[in-house]
């Protein structure tokens, strides 16, 4: 008889928050039976080719691809506390994460969110600490700019051109993300079938890119979003709030951007641009610019330096979108990674763009740049961990840092 | 957009529900499923709007007034502002159902506006609308307030100012618990405008006591806006001088009127004296608000309420659930 569960939660998030990273890591713990997991799969609600692909991605120490699927996928996952044998549901709406900015920005929630949400105990909450935007003021920056103008002298610093200085209009999207979360939580709340308390996970993904700092994530959270944090100490009864920093991928992978050592052979590589034989040469030279392309042809020069400068413009240039345009590659053999990359390319973020444009240059050049991506020690002593000691919790109810499902856990009991 | 009138039994009228399929099955009588339903809208509220949302919980209307130019958005602005970067004078931020309608509001003073110095857009010259702020003790627990600041232009003062008919028509003052009077710094150090401008003020305020429109216990706030600029100018005798004249006209003529007369300074953005520090005055003004309740006002449904809009409705029936919790 299949087990009816007593829980029902919600994963939510803005886009990039790290919702995609936590259910990888979830969906391979879950799975294995040796590893010390409170919960357990009990059985699987929908298609597991996502959760497959996104596993598969985390497993390889590759930051998953975006695609349409994010927001198409339809899955539940039944987890099973060993101890006690209740089960919950674990759903995910959207993993894109751009609904929810849809409902800040559009004020229209889908169907399909309300729905689940109607039948939800809970939530949890993701917020990426490297996608968190600020209410930054003019008049802060101005401030600074006057204490940096006392230090430097006012003469070297410019006074910007009025005339030329063109007002942003307002848009909504780009509200600051404190505000966005807030009003999340105040369309959850708003709701009339909206039954207090109700429980709310905030997890801090990529809790090791601030873990440094020895703050708690109930600190982290009062310090970055503060409006956030008034929001839910004010509205006790009707959330009842735990904090995570977690790190599901359990550090950094590869870094995308090229470093000197990538370049098999950087004068025959700027011979190639220089020459312009091809499309993408010409493309490319063409933005080196002219001191950059001065010091590359100097046969005197040092080639550690010919690397570094190739390195550093490469950079500037794989960070900007546009670089692919099918005539420009049209003579290039693309492997399938770099077919699928360019497949999604519409549903990319920044990190996406970057690696893209990486595999077509190494696509387009395979005898003068390496695939082989440069790691540091850091990256190398994650590819030594177990898959399931990479994952760590940090935050007050956490009792075993490398159980994934804590969360869950605390939202279920 | 379809506004079906909203029926809290129907499981589906949780907001408008807006149809956005691809329409209804051929040969079929089922009515599309919608995808998507709307929340509220996040915009100021209209008058209306802002009665529903007062019906089951007290509610702290502020009046901010004063002549085009005088700050009264930026003053809000600022608060709202404060409570971006932590608790303002122990108070937490609890809700806001116009976190949009605040954050169109700040554009023009933060970064990502581009604009070289902060500035504020002219509030139009529109029926009046109510922006919306709770907020919570930090001290006091379940010690919360809810309050709503009237978004209205300086032209509309200016009119009531001249005639207490005018002066009728702002529905407003008849709720407010606290009237806040706007003088302008950057007006009161230059000598031919000084006088017109707190002339103006106690005109208007003049015309709102004797059009009956002010309660006697509504909390009048004599409030200096822009006091950086007499910061700036070295804060001379002769500035103390004149605002000490200004206060004890005022005294003279309002004491009588009303149980609260207070006098502030405020320096919301004091780009003119930046030691000042943001919002300078305004966590002060914002205690005062939320801890002088002249009186409990309970607003009664009327027979006569025919919101169905999403924006009125979403208040009303947002506190019906709180009165019934």
């Amino acid at each position: 008889m299949t087990n009816v569960p007593s829980n029902q939660f919600l994963l939510i998030g803005l886009p990039s928050a790290g919702k995609t990273s936590f259910l990888a890591a979830l969906w391979y713990m879950v799975n294995q039976s040796d590893i010390k997991c409170a919960l357990k799969l009990e059985r699987l609600e929908g298609d597991s080719s996502y959760l497959n692909l996104i596993r598969d991605a985390w497993l390889e120490y590759q930051s998953v691809p975006r695609t349409r699927l994010e927001s198409q996928i339809e899955v539940s996952m039944l987890l099973e506390d060993q101890q006690t044998q209740k089960i919950l549901r674990l759903t995910f709406p959207d993993l894109s994460g751009e609904s929810f900015t849809s409902q800040w920005a559009t004020r229209q929630v889908t169907t399909k969110y309300d729905a689940l949400l109607r039948h939800s105990n809970g939530c949890i909450l993701f917020i990426h600490p490297d996608n968190v935007l600020k209410p930054h003021r003019t008049d802060s920056l101005n401030a600074l700019t006057e204490i940096i103008e006392g230090i430097q002298g006012a003469s070297e610093v410019s006074e910007p051109d009025l005339a030329q200085s063109l007002v942003k209009p307002w848009d909504v999207e780009k509200a600051p993300t404190q505000v966005q979360l807030v009003e999340l939580l105040q369309i959850i709340a708003g709701r009339d079938y909206f039954s207090p308390p109700f429980r709310l996970a905030v997890v801090i993904s990529a809790w090791d890119l601030i873990g440094a700092t020895s703050k708690s994530p109930d600190d982290w959270i009062s310090s970055e979003l503060p409006l956030l944090n008034q929001y839910l100490t004010s509205n006790r009864t009707s959330f009842e709030v735990a904090y995570y920093g977690l790190s599901a991928q359990g550090g950094r992978y590869a870094a995308v951007q090229f470093l000197p050592t990538d370049f098999k052979s950087p004068q025959d590589l700027v011979e190639i641009l220089s020459k312009g034989g091809d499309k993408l040469s010409a493309w490319l030279w063409g933005r080196i610019g002219d001191a950059a392309q001065a010091l590359l042809q100097d046969k005197t020069s040092d080639p550690n330096q010919v690397s570094s400068r190739l390195a550093k413009r490469f950079n500037e240039i794989i960070s900007q979108a546009g670089m692919y345009e099918e005539e420009r590659f049209a003579k290039f053999h693309l492997r399938g990674e770099t077919k699928d990359l360019l497949a999604n390319r519409h549903y990319q973020s920044e990190k996406d763009v970057l690696r893209l444009n990486r595999c077509l240059l190494e696509d387009a050049y395979p005898l003068n740049i390496s695939r082989e991506k440069q790691y540091d020690q850091a990256i190398l002593d994650l590819h030594q961990k177990h898959p399931a000691r990479r994952t760590f919790l940090n935050g007050r109810h956490v009792i075993n840092p490398h159980d994934i499902t804590e969360p869950l856990q605390w939202l279920m009991h | 957009m379809s506004e079906a009138p909203h029926d809290p039994m129907n499981p589906n009228a949780s907001g408008n529900a807006q149809a956005k399929t691809g329409g209804t099955a051929k040969g079929t009588s089922e009515a599309a499923v919608p995808d998507f339903i709307d929340v509220h809208r996040g915009k100021e509220l209209t008058e209306t709007s802002a009665i529903a949302l007062a019906y089951s919980k007290p509610v702290q209307w502020v009046v901010i007034a004063g002549p085009v130019g005088s700050g009264k958005t930026t003053l809000l602005t600022s608060l709202y502002e404060l409570f971006q970067w932590g608790c303002v004078e122990n108070h937490l931020f609890a809700e806001s159902l116009t976190l949009p309608a605040l954050e169109e509001r700040c554009h023009l003073s933060r970064m990502i506006s581009d604009i070289p110095e902060p500035d504020t857009a002219r509030t139009p010259y529109d029926p009046p609308t109510y922006l919306h702020l709770k907020v919570c003790s930090s001290t006091t627990k379940r010690s919360c307030k809810d309050l709503l600041f009237t978004d209205v232009s300086g032209e509309m003062f200016e009119y009531a100012s001249n005639s207490t008919e005018a002066c009728k028509e702002l529905k407003f003052l008849r709720r407010a618990s606290h009237f806040v009077m706007l003088l302008d710094s950057e007006k009161a150090l230059r000598f031919e405008k000084r006088w017109v401008m707190v002339e103006g003020a106690r005109t208007l305020l003049r015309s709102c006591f004797d059009s009956g429109m002010l309660r006697r216990d509504c909390v009048i706030h004599i409030v200096w806006s822009k006091f950086d600029y007499f910061v700036e100018a070295g804060d001379k005798q002769e500035h103390k001088e004149f605002r000490d004249e200004v206060m004890t006209r005022f005294q003279s003529d309002f004491e009588s009127r009303t149980r609260h007369l207070q006098f502030r300074e405020v320096a919301s953005r004091p780009t003119k004296a930046p030691n000042l520090g943001f919002a300078k005055g305004v966590g002060i003004l914002l205690n005062q608000w939320v801890t002088v309740c002249p009186r409990v006002r309970s607003m009664k449904l009327s027979a006569g309420f025919s919101g169905s809009r999403e924006s009125e409705l979403f208040g009303q029936r947002h506190f019906e659930t709180a009165k019934k919790s």
